[in-house]
């Protein structure tokens, strides 16, 4: 009935108005007839006729209330009255809308991430039930002792075993090196993931014997087969392995990973320990919690279970030190509702850090615009005014003025949402290193759009409510008249908001200033060797299939093909880069044992400290005769020579790694410069080198090719790459990199954080300034006949220049002494990615300071000079 | 005597008993408010047209264009049968509003 008589209503809406009126006009026109009668003047009978009638727009106005569909009537004309007001004064537009899309897009961006690492759960059934197993203190799980926990477990529902690794892959004769995930059989079925189409594995997969079976991600099914509806059945050949594809994952889909991009290809887990690197044996665990077992339960049960396992294997060990250490191993069962976090603790400081700066940079933008927002709504104060004497209701203005800011609110965005997946694409780049987004799960989904549409309403209330309320707040004379003493407390509300403003963009200037301080002094660590002309690559020679004899060989062609380029000065490999941060334990020398000897446990091919222009201090380099069969031999750094040998000479003597090579003592045959093996070591690292022919197998099947250039070694990447090339075509493609780069790679988090903190600083800052400016235009323009007065009764130019600065520099002083505060407590939170720096850098903070006073400084004196020309004379005349 | 705002929600009833008696327009409805209630009531006349469309939209009256006596154009209003059933039940409703008011004022 009532929608009937609405859209009817709305359909006759201007033949009901004309009635309305017609009916009105009667009325009136008849009381005035009735005045006239009882012996009034036709002006006079008209006066009182108006006032029995009332306020007839109001009438109308509130009669039309029952046609159509008001409110939406009415939010079609604010909208349409907001549009013009817009449109009218396009540079304020502007800079609303911008600014708010940087802020929400960059919030959203952000919070995207935040979703992506922090916050969702992965894609699998009933996430809260799944747990990760591990070992403390340390350790890692083998093959066989997954085995045995998945057969003596009685809590779980099911115990998964991934791991993940390289393997290059030739297709089309073009090798590459992708991802593998080596998973259980029982993977899929336990966490209850479909597939896109195919077939998952299942246990019978996942035995030895079984056909070799794959299963593609999505992703990669789209780059190498163009989405080829009959790829299933087809094989992809990994090493000697030709493995069938009978599924393809759904899209997005990253396995057990949170925050890291997905395998391409998976396989069961039993072609592990084929397929990888030597040195890579271990398994993560991952388990299904049984039902209505507490966690608790679960992890006494496991150990339980890896106790027997432990005391089984220990009898298997000679070394009394290593079988203390298995022994020591207990079990720890914890939540993995996200699966297997692909990132540490310093990236969610960094994250959640980056979160709360930029929620405070929209914060702060949000609190200018009300401020520019409310001058403007100022300058329609006699508007407004003349609307409410009309009759228009406070609410119905608030209402209309409110429309038009969550007009602009909305503009804002919906911009907002355009910019937020480049921002996406260039924070992960920032923070990760890596551009693709959505690899990571970064994406813009149901969950960010709502986010998004939430803080843009937030804001348009935020930046537009207190603006209109202040509007149709103030006294109706104030307004009419144009009287000045509620701008003289909004004055001082506008003044208080420079206190925040400029606190976080100080305090937001020095931490990006002790980051970048501390990225120079990482840059600046001599780490012992010659960097400048130092080229380096990786070779997987294992992941190709090259085994034994083949891969040291292979090693010799290259580093020969290498040397003969002309501009090499010297070529070389090692099996650890020179940034490892592993440390080994306990070193046997001549017979006596120090079990906690802390060194680092290189190989290295003949010539590697030519290479790195080390100086060999005494004795001889490795040679070809150092070959495997040869007696085994080992070079020494100058800091372990210096603390176990003292004055001796250590040639000759014997060495024995107890953990490394038990059983196999090394004749030193010589003594080494010290080196740093990270930018962050205190002291050069005690180090132990063996010749590459002689490592043990857990060592071999990649090595890190180092060359030594004669002049800019940027230049011989393309000639070192051709004869790489030309000697092992069937190798993927290698990637050569300045040793620089890799010394950068170290202070890469330092970078990032301090690059997306000034962009937020900038940020900050552009909008602190525009406070400021606006603050003291504002001031001089409410208080200009004040002034007048003061010039008139003889005050100074700079007295009152000063004095109309001074109150707002105050407030300036006030943010810059919380700033610094806030910047010494945020310093807290960012001291792991600091490096020689400290919280209360003087330097930083000196520099941060001064830059922050002379801009305040500058932003105020450019409008104050106004006040300076102030005339007197014009100024009390014009009222 | 002095004028009295009129209770929230009773104009609505005034209109409707007003039409009760026979079709009227605007003018005369006013007019009639005014004797009725003995000049108790201050009704800026203008509001009737607000509460007469309200009650259009609720199909309890129906509006007719006829002459007037001096042949001017006007709608004359009268009361739906919907109309009348509701102001029966508002009747009913607001006499033991008023009689309950009276008792605890007696009290």
């Amino acid at each position: 009935m009532n929608l009937i008589w609405r859209c009817w209503s709305w359909l006759r809406r201007d033949a009901l108005a004309r009635d309305l009126r017609e009916e009105m006009q009667l009325h009136f026109d008849l009381k005035v007839q009735e005045y006239v009668a009882r012996g009034d003047s036709a002006d006079e009978a008209r006066r009182r006729a108006r006032l029995d009638f009332g306020n007839p727009s109001l009438s109308s106005e509130q009669s039309r209330e029952q046609w159509g569909f008001a409110p939406l009537e009415d939010l079609r004309r604010d909208l349409a009255y907001g549009v013009r007001q817009c449109v009218r004064n396009p540079a304020m537009t502007a800079i609303v809308v911008v600014t708010l899309a940087l802020g929400i897009g960059a919030n959203s961006a952000v919070f995207s991430t935040v979703d992506a690492f922090l916050l969702r759960s992965l894609p699998v059934r009933h996430p809260e039930e799944l747990v990760r197993i591990g070992i403390r203190p340390s350790g890692a799980f083998e093959q066989d002792a997954y085995e045995y926990l998945r057969d003596h477990q009685k809590t779980l529902a099911g115990l998964i075993a991934w791991d993940d690794g390289n393997i290059a892959v030739v297709a089309d004769g073009v090798p590459d090196i992708i991802t593998v995930d080596y998973l259980s059989g029982n993977f899929y079925s336990l966490l209850g993931v479909a597939l896109l189409q195919g077939r998952a594995f299942t246990p019978a997969d996942d035995v030895p014997g079984a056909p070799a079976v794959a299963v593609i991600s999505y992703e990669y099914w789209r780059e190498r087969f163009g989405l080829d509806p009959a790829v299933l059945g087809k094989k992809v050949q990994l090493k000697d392995v030709a493995c069938t594809i009978i599924g393809i994952a759904r899209p997005g889909f990253r396995g057990l990973r949170t925050g890291g991009a997905a395998a391409r290809i998976s396989v069961p887990a039993q072609w592990h320990a084929h397929l990888t690197l030597k040195d890579n044996t271990t398994f993560s665990l991952f388990g299904r919690l049984a039902p209505n077992v507490p966690q608790k339960q679960a992890e006494a049960d496991l150990d339980l279970a890896y106790g027997r396992w432990l005391v089984q294997e220990a009898e298997k060990v000679i070394d009394p030190l290593e079988r203390a250490a298995l022994l020591r191993q207990h079990i720890i069962v914890a939540p993995a509702r996200q699966g297997s976090l692909e990132f540490d603790r310093r990236f969610v400081i960094q994250l959640r850090l980056v979160e709360v700066v930029v929620g405070l940079v929209l914060l702060i933008a949000c609190l200018n615009l009300a401020n520019l927002l409310q001058a403007r709504s100022a300058a329609r104060g006699r508007e407004i005014a003349v609307r409410l004497a009309l009759g228009a209701s406070r609410a119905r203005i608030v209402r209309q003025l409110l429309t038009e800011n969550l007009l602009l609110a909305l503009c804002g965005g919906a911009l907002g949402v355009a910019i937020c997946e480049p921002l996406m694409r260039l924070f992960a780049l920032i923070l990760r290193g890596n551009a693709d987004a959505a690899a990571l799960g970064i994406q813009l989904d149901g969950t960010v759009l709502a986010f998004t549409a939430l803080l843009t309403v937030a804001c348009g209330i935020l930046f537009g409510l207190v603006p209109a309320l202040r509007a149709t707040g103030d006294r109706l004379s104030a307004n009419v008249q144009g009287h000045s003493i509620a701008s003289l407390k909004r004055l001082r509300a506008r003044r208080l908001m420079i206190v925040p403003q400029v606190a976080l963009t100080l305090s937001v200037l020095i931490l990006t200033g002790l980051l970048l301080r501390s990225v120079q002094r990482l840059q600046q660590v001599d780490l012992g060797f010659d960097r400048q002309h130092l080229l380096c690559f990786w070779l997987y020679p294992t992941l190709s299939g090259y085994e034994d004899q083949r891969e040291l060989a292979l090693y010799d062609r290259v580093l020969q093909s290498v040397r003969r380029i002309p501009g090499v000065r010297a070529a070389s490999l090692t099996r650890l880069t020179l940034r490892h941060h592993g440390r080994r334990l306990g070193l046997a020398l001549d017979g006596s044992i120090h079990a906690d000897a802390p060194f680092v446990f290189n190989t290295a091919a003949p010539t590697l400290f030519e290479t790195l222009r080390l100086p060999l201090l005494t004795g001889r380099d490795f040679a070809a005769q150092d070959g495997a069969g040869a007696p085994p031999v080992a070079i020494v750094s100058e800091s372990l020579a210096r603390k176990y040998f003292a004055d001796r000479n250590p040639l000759g003597h014997r060495i024995l790694m107890i953990n490394e090579e038990p059983g196999v003592a090394r004749t030193i045959v010589g003594v080494v410069g010290d080196m740093k093996f990270s930018s962050r070591d205190e002291a050069p690292a005690a180090a132990v080198y063996m010749p590459y022919a002689q490592a043990p197998a857990t060592l071999r099947g990649q090595a890190e090719i180092k060359v030594n250039t004669v002049t800019d070694p940027d230049v011989m990447i393309p000639a070192i790459r051709n004869q790489v090339e030309a000697v092992a075509p069937d190798l993927p493609p290698v990637k050569i990199v300045p040793d620089q780069e890799l010394q950068d790679f170290e202070s890469r988090e330092e970078r990032s954080l301090a690059g997306l903190l000034a962009g937020f600083g900038a940020l900050a800052f552009g909008l602190a300034v525009l406070g400021l400016y606006g603050t003291v235009a504002y001031s001089v323009s409410v208080r200009l006949r004040e002034l007048a007065i003061r010039f008139a009764l003889g005050a100074s130019r700079s007295g009152v220049l000063w004095m109309v600065m001074g109150e707002t520099l105050r407030y300036a002083l006030i943010g810059i002494v919380l700033g610094w505060a806030l910047a010494g407590a945020a310093s807290l939170t960012v001291e792991s990615f600091l490096f020689e720096v400290r919280g209360f850098d003087l330097v930083t903070c000196a520099w941060a300071i001064g830059l922050m006073a002379s801009t305040a400084l500058l932003a105020a004196y450019l409008p104050a000079r106004h006040a300076r020309r102030v005339d007197p004379m014009t100024v009390l005349r014009t009222d | 005597m002095e004028s009295k705002p009129l209770l929230p929600g009773t104009l609505d009833l005034l209109l409707l008993k007003s039409l009760s008696l026979e079709p009227m327009h605007g003018y005369r409805i006013a007019q009639r408010l005014r004797q009725i209630s003995g000049d108790v009531f201050q009704v800026e006349e203008g509001t009737l047209y607000p509460a007469l469309q309200k009650l259009l939209a609720k199909g309890w009256v129906a509006g007719e264009w006829k002459q007037t006596e001096n042949n001017r154009r006007a709608r004359y209003y009268k009361l739906t049968a919907a109309g009348r059933k509701h102001l029966q039940t508002q009747r009913v409703e607001f006499e033991k509003v008023l009689v309950a008011i009276m008792r605890v004022m007696e009290a």
